[in-house]
């Protein structure tokens, strides 16, 4: 399983495997961006950020204790990182509509293709965009890196129930949003 | 968009100055923790090395023949009010001891006044032991004032200030409750001395008077406590080197409701060197 992946990978860096860390970054370069773009909606931050996610690898070693799943550990740093630039910019941004800037565009939908391979998720990813900012994570997190309700609820610090009510509130959103736009459900 | 190497780069170089920085942080966490090290090495040495402040209120200081002349008067009752010595009426005991003191000038309060008598200096000091009545307990019995009286010479002598060889002891007969003099070696002696005065001298002047005069401070003197009732005139106490000088001193006056406190600091190295000459308190 790919969080076994994460996990395995790192260990093998720890123990002095530089390779191992060359497969996280390809295995979760893609995904990180494209989850972090989501909450900044701008793809050079993303990729930064990234890059600053991946680096707390590198300085930080010993606060993975492999207790949770290498995905949920990387994307919480991925979410707190986001957040940061959020609050320091001033700005928080809403995954809307809009495309992203015109010369990012094609970077961004690079990315796209990668993450999403086909129309059906591309189109569920803009719908995900349109409801709220909790929701949508959780959605983002759940449908496209495929972590389960405890690790959602890790990597968006909140309780077992909270997640558990937003998970709820946003399937209904994400139907009523489907349901508006044609989609099956 | 970088591709995987660039991006594998970017992260390396982030990893890099991250790690530059903290080296950075730290370096000057060192460098303030050495600084206040050798800023509190080098307060702690001074405050070693530099002698400290003398916390004695009372200060050592004979008056010198040069000196004499400058000394005020004391302000006195005349011969002709004086009695001999009554203690008061009632169990206290007279408390008073007379010793061999050595020079103890305080710093004068305000009514001090040292005066010297050039005919009493150019006498030559009959000095005369007296037993050390501060090995007895202050209170009770122990003080024999027919040994006082012996040495009473002229107690009709009008000049208060003039100095006999012998000691001069003249007393108010206007009572006064737990007055005299009172010499003490020890915290226990001024605990002991103190509280026959619980009712007079309040808590706050009698913590001040053991802080001042605690343990540190018997070590190296003995302290000569004058009690005498506010009301009266002035009062004086004599100390005469053997063949030297003479002064007057006042101690500290300790503020309270009844009597007056007037302590001396008498520094025991010099302790054989002195004789109390004249002891009067009105």
């Amino acid at each position: 399983m790919e969080k076994d992946l994460g996990a395995l990978y790192y260990s093998r860096f720890l123990d002095g495997d530089e390779r191992g860390f060359d497969e996280i970054l390809r295995l979760y370069h893609d995904g990180l961006i494209f989850f972090i773009n989501r909450l900044v909606n701008n793809y050079a931050t993303a990729e930064d950020l990234a890059a600053d996610t991946f680096m707390e690898l590198l300085v930080h070693k010993k606060r993975y204790a492999f207790k949770s799943s290498f995905k949920t550990y990387l994307f919480s740093i991925a979410r707190h990182k986001a957040i940061d630039h959020i609050r320091r910019e001033s700005r928080y941004t809403m995954l809307s509509h809009d495309a992203p800037e015109a010369a990012e565009l094609a970077d961004f939908e690079t990315l796209e293709d990668t993450v999403l391979q086909n129309d059906e998720r591309r189109r569920l990813r803009r719908l995900i965009g349109t409801l709220h900012e909790d929701y949508a994570t959780y959605l983002h997190l759940f449908y496209f890196e495929e972590l389960t309700l405890e690790e959602t609820a890790k990597v968006m610090r909140k309780t077992k129930k909270q997640m558990a009510n937003i998970a709820y509130r946003a399937k209904n959103a994400l139907e009523e949003a489907m349901r508006k736009e044609g989609m099956s459900i | 968009m970088k591709n995987e190497k660039e991006f594998r780069e970017a992260v390396y170089e982030k990893a890099r100055r991250y790690e530059q920085k903290r080296k950075q942080a730290r370096r000057r966490i060192i460098e303030a923790i050495s600084l206040c090290s050798v800023c509190v090495a080098i307060g702690v040495s001074a405050w070693l090395i530099l002698p400290h402040t003398d916390m004695s209120i009372s200060e050592n200081y004979p008056l010198t023949t040069e000196s004499a002349d400058n000394a005020s008067k004391t302000e006195t009752t005349t011969s002709d009010d004086q009695n001999q010595y009554s203690f008061q009426e009632g169990e206290e005991s007279p408390q008073a001891s007379l010793t061999t003191v050595t020079s103890a000038v305080p710093s004068s309060s305000a009514d001090t006044a040292t005066t010297t008598d050039a005919t009493f200096l150019t006498t030559a000091a009959n000095t005369t032991d007296f037993t050390d009545f501060t090995d007895l307990p202050l209170t009770g019995s122990a003080f024999d004032t027919s040994f006082l009286y012996d040495i009473i010479e002229d107690p009709e002598n009008s000049n208060p200030h003039y100095m006999t060889p012998d000691l001069t002891f003249t007393l108010s007969h206007t009572p006064a409750t737990r007055r005299g003099l009172f010499i003490v070696k020890n915290t226990e002696e001024l605990r002991e001395l103190m509280q026959n005065y619980d009712d007079t001298l309040s808590e706050f002047d009698q913590r001040e008077l053991f802080s001042t005069y605690d343990t540190d401070f018997f070590g190296s003197n003995a302290l000569v406590i004058v009690v005498r009732y506010m009301r009266y005139a002035g009062y004086s106490v004599y100390f005469k080197s053997d063949g030297a000088t003479a002064f007057e001193s006042m101690g500290r006056e300790l503020p309270f409701s009844a009597q007056e406190f007037h302590t001396y600091s008498v520094p025991i190295a010099h302790y054989d060197e002195w004789n109390v000459l004249q002891y009067r308190i009105d």
